[in-house]
């Protein structure tokens, strides 16, 4: 998260909110003009709350600004009156005839975003989620036709050299994703040098090059800062098939580890689709290990010389490895989950103690993060502390996520909190299923992942390599047919 | 937010955005007034609340005239459909 503001419910918020988003926009990657627009959906929603959320009662609100490479995400959170957005459709006979312009602003909002959504909360509250994608010049628009036609055989062989990745080679780095993978590379952004070249100035990633004497660009190997924890996802690897089996990508893997480490990192992870093996095996490779099986993580996709046609949404496997080698960790595993969590931890070298739950206070409400991704329909709840109405929370959420075309919805559990062996029989009634574990995936600490999704799977056509990751595809099946979760993957 | 009374006509500059804390200030100045100037220059956005107010202005029978509107007017106006009443060819000066 990039920045969380806490603003008391008053009109003069209204201006500065529109003037912070307009700048916070325009330092995020935004063009002047779709700042102005993304600052006038912050003023409408905000309008919105001031007038209506708490009428003349005191209250407040919080505002997340997040961004990535290819977006940049706000999040309004409130805890005022009810509400219900299908109520308030904007009418343009009705303001035109009667002055009535109720739904106005939120007509506006829809116009201005890319995507625009409303989630209901239950006594958490309510959000309003704007979304606007950055747009920069496409790789495919700066290279000459000709160009691409000079890719053929495999390369004489030659001496590589490998530096760290500088702004100076993005343009370099986004070539070489085009034209090995064409338009099929999931991470959109890497066909956009100016993101790649604000990712590495803005601290988002680092990454290592490798070129020939020529200076041609071979080889790319980035990693990636995607969680609010000191891991990092190793996320864009390449090397131009004219000069693959000759230790390039071993090479680059082992300088970014290194860098990792002496930049402080404590882990690294990656996640690898399911749609083929190659990526796990890589993975398998460098000694990284099987934690987590997260279904329908994505749209599907075509890979490139790989699978050409892959009929469901994309299952990835999670594969970490620690940087620190911790030997013992303090748990507390719900019991229908303490072999299966056990074993994952002892192929990351850990011996669990699991400590025993004993009756804890719960606070009224539970504490969450929520995070959307409409561009792979996915969601993430992160509870962040335990209430009486964790449930109905989750169970509310689930329900507009439906309603926004979220097709999987996970939730991550912390392990070092004593009341998630209560929580965990309750969500899994609820239809939720066992996804695995999320080593040091916030805040430094581990997380159970479980999962529930509203699209059907064939878990047989999920692809994998390693024994762990089998062994969790197993448990996953074995709780599928006893919940509800069963008619969503019939 | 400046502004002058002169008989009939209120010439009005807004020194931020158009949004509702200057569209009620303007609407408190407004009903004394047959002749509406306001200077935009300095708005880098007119919201929706400024834009009902503007609306109610014009139906009520009074002259408005917009001096340097932000080009984002055009496009909310477009939106919502008012272009029959929010005319800016009309509109601005």
């Amino acid at each position: 998260m990039d920045v969380r503001l806490n603003l008391k419910s008053t009109v003069s918020v209204i201006g500065s909110v529109s003037d912070f988003t307009y700048k916070w926009s325009l330092n995020a990657g935004l063009s002047e003009e779709e700042a102005i627009r993304l600052a006038l959906a912050l003023d409408e929603l905000v309008t919105d709350i001031v007038l209506f959320a708490y009428r003349d009662e005191p209250g407040d609100f919080d505002i997340s600004f997040r961004r990535s490479l290819s977006t940049v995400e706000i999040v309004i959170h409130e805890q005022g009156e009810p509400f219900n957005l299908d109520r308030h459709v904007y009418n343009r006979n009705a303001a035109l005839h009667a002055g009535n312009f109720d739904g106005a602003g939120f007509e506006l909002v829809r116009h201005l975003v890319d995507d625009f959504s409303f989630v209901n909360r239950g006594r958490q509250g309510k959000e309003f989620r704007v979304i606007k994608s950055i747009t920069s010049e496409h790789i495919a628009e700066l290279i000459l036709k000709d160009d691409l036609t000079a890719q053929a055989n495999t390369a004489p062989e030659t001496e590589y050299v490998m530096t760290l990745m500088e702004p100076k080679d993005a343009e370099d780095a986004a070539r070489l994703i085009y034209r090995t993978y064409g338009n099929t590379y999931i991470k959109d952004e890497l066909y956009f040098p100016k993101k790649i070249e604000m990712a590495l100035e803005q601290g988002d990633k680092f990454g290592v090059i490798v070129r020939t004497p020529e200076e041609e660009a071979v080889g790319y190997f980035a990693v990636l800062f995607t969680t609010n924890s000191k891991i990092g996802e190793v996320g864009e690897a390449v090397v131009s098939p004219r000069h693959r089996r000759r230790g390039i990508m071993t090479k680059m893997l082992n300088r970014l580890i290194g860098e990792s480490r002496a930049r402080g990192l404590r882990g690294l992870f990656g996640e690898a689709v399911t749609a083929h093996e190659i990526s796990q095996r890589v993975n398998a490779k460098f000694n990284m290990k099987s934690t987590a099986l997260l279904l329908g993580a994505f749209p599907t996709a075509r890979y490139k010389d790989l699978v050409e046609s892959y009929e469901q949404d994309i299952s990835i496997i999670i594969d970490f490895l620690p940087l620190v080698q911790e030997t013992e960790k303090e748990c507390y595993l719900p019991p229908m989950y303490a072999e299966i969590l056990t074993a994952i931890y002892e192929t990351l070298g850990i011996t669990v103690c699991n400590k025993e739950a004993k009756a804890e206070t719960l606070p009224a409400h539970c504490e969450t993060d929520v995070e959307i991704s409409h561009t792979f329909r996915h969601a993430l709840i992160t509870v962040e502390q335990y209430g009486e109405d964790l449930i109905e929370s989750a169970h509310t959420m689930a329900e507009g996520m439906k309603d926004q075309d979220i097709r999987v919805l996970y939730i991550d559990l912390p392990l070092d909190d004593p009341l998630t062996p209560r929580f965990v029989p309750q969500l899994r009634e609820a239809g939720f299923v066992f996804s695995g574990l999320m080593p040091m995936f916030h805040h430094e600490r581990d997380y159970l992942r479980l999962q529930m999704i509203f699209t059907p799977l064939d878990l047989s056509q999920i692809v994998l390599f390693t024994d762990m990751a089998h062994t969790i595809r197993k448990q996953i099946e074995e709780e599928i047919a006893w919940t509800s979760f069963k008619q969503a993957l019939a | 937010m400046d502004f002058l009374q002169t008989g009939a006509r209120l010439d009005i500059t807004l020194r931020r955005d158009f949004n509702l804390l200057t569209a009620r200030k303007v609407a408190s100045l407004a009903d004394e007034a047959e002749e509406i100037h306001i200077d935009l220059a300095r708005s880098r956005l007119v919201d929706s609340e400024a834009l009902m107010l503007l609306f109610r202005l014009v139906r009520a029978g009074k002259q408005v005239k917009l001096k340097s509107p932000p080009p984002i007017l055009g496009e909310i106006i477009h939106i919502l459909g008012l272009e029959t009443v929010l005319n800016l060819e009309e509109l601005v000066e």
